[in-house]
């Protein structure tokens, strides 16, 4: 009787586990979990039968299956525009902040990147087929006037103003700098305006945009920082 | 929207109260020894779960099994559509490669084992089909796609898969042919206790285990091939 | 009675998990939450007529209180055809995602939030 009583409380406890999970693989790994124990369950109620065939389907075969099927679950368009430092094709494959951030987001999700190089920004109303923009976008630059893609901010930065009086961010000035285009003399010290690189998410796709939301607020600051440091310094 | 999920929960929670509520009108049945006893006494079987699915409901185990064809039939003909990857990535690790060559080969003696013994004992044709077709997939995710496709000569499979349906529809038609009712037991019974024993019920574990081998082979090859290893 | 119970409830879980979930893969976890419970229900009923598994054992002649063997023998076959079916139904999945490239059954059917 206590048997029993504790076998169908652990079956009706891990169902209810599988079925309130949020992320895929966590849900498969746990319902091979709920297979192996309504097997053990089988096996005590008289059905060895049935606990067999169970425990070799359920617990293995299907938990395989499913794991194969999920691999690249969708894809995640995104754009993006070169920017050494934040996003740019290397020789080594893609390297920058935005791009690992995006790729841990994406293996959390458990989705696979469909990588697309736009060259400039002019276009960017146009382009509607992509989940995600991004390349050194700067909030302040875009806040108000877009309206099919929705902000997100990530990491804090300044913008200056040049002698031309074009206004850059920290990065590009940086690249600009290091490239030998404008002198550090050209940019005024003095006219420091705050704000946030973030990234573009078309509205067709809000639920990648709340999804990455949570991703960035729950990200650690220590992996966050480390990533930062690593490609800005 | 979230009215309508509550609305949904709610009405499910009713329906499932009720149904518990009137779980103590099913009657119970108490089985004696004798109808035990007439079961081996007719069937040879003394795992009697088996003598039901392989002898008094044949008829619904060939077209379960026909349903199983389908669907494997249904996997292959899709999985064809989607692009197969360039890039064939095994686990290379020479514990592994070892490792898995040994537990093929148990799994494949386990496999046959479990299902000769499924009159006698726990097991039988689906439970050893399963059990052979994991040993394959742990031995197919050390090797590469052409490899696998050398060693088990993956294009003979689905012919084989049609040669034992079609073996297990004549099976349940020969009676017809000496006399006998069709779907009846027409090999000699033998002793109680034997492998060989029971009428056709090994043969038909053994066709079944086959056939699920097939089936699950099958799926591992076509899944691993379209879409890699994990 | 009590499994009987449980696997009333834990298909009633699936059911509520199929329903509400947006994600394919999840909606498709839940179902199979639902057919153990469908197993369970029958093994459970097996194990009314009584508590020893229905092997009969040559050497004992008079065993009782042994379980019934035909809800077991209705259900065995049908683990490994729901196994076939549930991968057929994985395949079509893949085939749709790879398509619109989201598992998300909003935005496959392009619908909107209504609230």
């Amino acid at each position: 009787m206590f048997l029993e009583i504790s076998l169908g409380i652990i079956l009706v406890v891990l169902a209810l586990i599988v079925v309130l999970q949020n992320k895929p693989l966590k849900a498969i790994i746990l319902s091979g979990a709920f297979s192996a124990s309504a097997a053990i369950t089988y096996f005590f109620i008289g059905a060895p039968d049935v606990a067999m065939a169970e425990a070799s389907i359920g617990a293995v075969f299907t938990t395989f299956v499913y794991i194969v099927a999920l691999k690249h679950s969708g894809k995640l368009r995104v754009g993006y525009i070169d920017q050494a430092g934040l996003i740019k094709r290397g020789a080594h494959g893609y390297e920058g902040v935005e791009y690992e951030l995006l790729k841990l987001f994406s293996e959390d999700r458990a989705m696979s990147l469909e990588m697309k190089k736009i060259d400039s920004f002019d276009s960017i109303e146009k382009l509607e087929n992509f989940d995600i923009i991004c390349g050194g976008m700067v909030e302040s630059t875009f806040s108000g006037k877009l309206r099919d893609f929705m902000l997100i901010p990530y990491l804090e930065t300044n913008i200056f103003k040049t002698k031309k009086g074009e206004k850059l961010d920290l990065v590009r000035i940086k690249n600009l700098v290091l490239s030998g285009q404008i002198s550090p003399q050209d940019i005024d010290q003095n006219t420091k305006e705050f704000t946030k690189y973030v990234f573009l998410i078309s509205k067709e796709s809000e639920d990648v945009g709340k999804a990455l939301t949570d991703f960035l607020q729950n990200l650690d600051k220590k992996i966050f920082n480390d990533i930062v440091r690593r490609n800005l310094g | 929207m979230r009215f309508k999920n509550l609305l949904i929960v709610i009405s499910t929670i009713i329906v499932c109260l009720v149904t518990i509520v009137s779980l103590t009108d099913i009657p119970t049945f108490k089985i004696s020894f004798e109808e035990f006893e007439r079961i081996i006494e007719e069937t040879n079987s003394l795992n009697t779960v088996t003598a039901y699915y392989l002898n008094y409901r044949l008829y619904d185990t060939i077209f379960e099994i026909f349903v199983f064809t389908l669907s494997i039939y249904g996997v292959v003909f899709f999985l064809n559509s989607v692009p197969s990857i360039e890039k064939h990535v095994p686990f290379n690790d020479p514990v592994m490669n070892f490792y898995s060559k040994f537990a093929f080969i148990i799994s494949i003696v386990a496999a046959i084992y479990i299902a000769l013994v499924g009159h006698l004992s726990p097991g039988g044709g689906f439970v050893a089909g399963i059990v052979a077709g994991t040993g394959m997939m742990i031995v197919s995710l050390t090797k590469n796609i052409d490899e696998i496709k050398d060693q088990f000569k993956i294009e003979n499979i689905s012919s084989y898969e049609k040669l034992i349906l079609l073996s297990v529809i004549l099976l349940t038609i020969f009676p017809v042919l000496i006399g006998k009712r069709s779907f009846q037991n027409f090999l000699p019974l033998g002793k109680t206790g034997r492998i060989l024993s029971a009428g056709f019920i090994p043969l038909f574990d053994l066709l079944i285990f086959l056939k699920v081998m097939f089936g699950s082979w099958s799926i591992t090859f076509y899944f691993i091939k379209h879409r890699g290893v994990v | 009675m009590i499994i009987l119970i449980c696997s009333i409830l834990i298909t009633f879980i699936g059911f509520i998990g199929t329903i509400l979930k947006k994600n394919l893969i999840l909606k498709m976890l839940s179902v199979g939450v639902m057919n153990t419970g469908v197993i369970t229900f029958f093994v459970g009923l097996s194990y009314r007529s009584g508590k020893a598994a229905p092997i009969i054992d040559k050497l004992l002649k008079n065993q009782q209180d042994l379980a019934d063997p035909i809800p077991q023998a209705v259900i065995i076959t049908s683990i490994v055809i729901g196994f076939a079916v549930l991968t057929f139904s994985l395949v079509y999945i893949m085939l749709l995602t790879s398509r619109r490239s989201t598992m998300d059954v909003k935005r496959i059917e392009g619908e909107t939030d209504e609230s």
